[in-house]
């Protein structure tokens, strides 16, 4: 009798712990931790694009050497770029984490380049996903970790600055926590990247985010009109240059 | 005091009726996806589209601006934004209002064009206007920065 009533109180504190841990209201704009707010936090891979060249495949390494670093970068001239180079890059590692019922909405600082995310809770990845910039995502909550499995991603972006290519068949598994260090609140992602066409064995990496006080600005990717015909237009001459070199 | 009594009562019972409102969490929840509905539809109640941005009358300066302006510059062409009062009078245009505390954000089913908006449920307009990278930001790998621009989503003003 004893051992049930031990039994049941325990079920019930550990039901009510993970009650306390997913409801904390991770609202709020997070902005990639470097430096100073980054010291003392355990990040893996720190050198996010030596990892992801280690881990490819000799198709994939090949591609990525006769890509034009510049020419190939989509999100080099305003369009999409999706998130699985996010962490990598100096501009797309912020976001406002919106949680509402049973839908996370995340939306990128760089919303031209990398978009808006949309985690759901409440159900499973469709069975024929058309394959987007940014995948599907789904989640389910372990204690006070938020699982986030995101699949159907289409070939189109790179895993990183150096133009490490991916197929549609790139998984990818987040792990987010928030945590409290040195006074600030972080939320915590270590991110797990498969691709069993691309990749040799999946690599993992973690970062950061640290809860701003002050809003998220609105990014504007280019607003000035000539100065992004201009740009765009240098873009098309390289791609074309390039096609020639091919031919 | 005597005077003074009712005034106090009043206050708490307001105040005591905003708590409780928000306490239930009686504000709408507005979260979704919406697509407005064409101007020939009416809705029961006699509720319908007005308004088009055809019928705005411009002052004589605008107006003349609004001569010399080269459409093949328009902004929707290149995929550019084209700010709120574009975007939310096109045809058949979609949002996704995404609440969270004390925000509510929304979002263009065209982000390129929309970009997004954030609504401060908590606050007043900010007194000063950002124009800048954000402090703390590392210039882009690509030179991205010379075509980035930070504006507040409360930045649009009437010309000083």
């Amino acid at each position: 009798m004893r051992r049930g009533s031990f039994l049941a109180i325990s079920i019930l504190s550990m039901s009510a712990y993970a009650q306390t841990n997913t409801a904390i209201d991770w609202t709020g704009y997070y902005m990639l931790a470097r430096g100073r707010d980054a010291a003392g936090l355990n990040i893996i891979s720190p050198n996010f694009g030596k990892t992801v060249i280690d881990h490819l495949q000799p198709w994939a390494k090949l591609k990525m050497e006769t890509t034009n670093g510049s020419a190939d970068d989509t999100g080099a001239v305003c369009l999409p770029s999706g998130i699985l180079r996010g962490s990598g890059m100096p501009f797309s590692g912020n976001f406002l984490f919106l949680p509402h019922g049973d839908k996370i909405v995340m939306v990128m600082f760089q919303n031209v380049t990398s978009g808006v995310r949309r985690i759901y809770l409440n159900r499973e990845h469709p069975k024929n996903i058309l394959p987007t910039w940014n995948g599907d995502s789904i989640a389910r909550w372990e204690g006070d970790t938020l699982i986030v499995d995101t699949i159907g991603f289409n070939d189109k972006s790179w895993l990183s600055a150096e133009m490490a290519p991916h197929t549609e068949e790139t998984h990818l598994t987040e792990r987010m926590r928030q945590i409290q260090h040195s006074g600030s609140t972080y939320i915590e992602i270590v991110a797990t990247v498969e691709d069993r066409l691309a990749l040799t064995s999946a690599y993992t990496y973690s970062r950061y985010y640290k809860k701003q006080t002050r809003e998220m600005p609105v990014a504007i990717c280019a607003d000035d009109i000539q100065l992004w015909k201009e740009w765009r237009n240098n873009a098309l001459k390289k791609m074309n240059q390039q096609a020639r070199e091919v031919k | 005091m005597k005077r003074i009594m009712p005034l106090l009562a009043a206050l708490v019972m307001t105040w005591a009726r905003c708590a409780s409102a928000q306490g239930n969490g009686s504000a709408p929840d507005l979260a979704g996806v919406y697509q407005s509905i064409p101007n020939e539809t009416t809705l029961p109640g006699r509720l319908k589209n007005s308004g088009s941005p055809r019928e705005i009358s411009l002052l004589p300066k605008a107006a003349a601006q609004a001569k010399t302006t080269n459409l093949k510059d328009d902004p929707l062409r290149m995929c550019q934004p084209i700010g709120p009062f574009r975007m939310m009078a096109r045809d058949a245009v979609k949002i996704e209002l995404a609440p969270a505390t004390g925000l509510l954000v929304i979002l263009h089913e065209n982000s390129l064009l929309g970009v997004v908006r954030i609504v401060y449920l908590n606050r007043g307009h900010a007194p000063h206007v950002v124009d800048g990278p954000e402090p703390g930001q590392e210039p882009g790998p690509t030179g991205r920065e010379k075509l980035c621009w930070w504006i507040q989503s409360d930045s649009i003003r009437e010309p000083g």
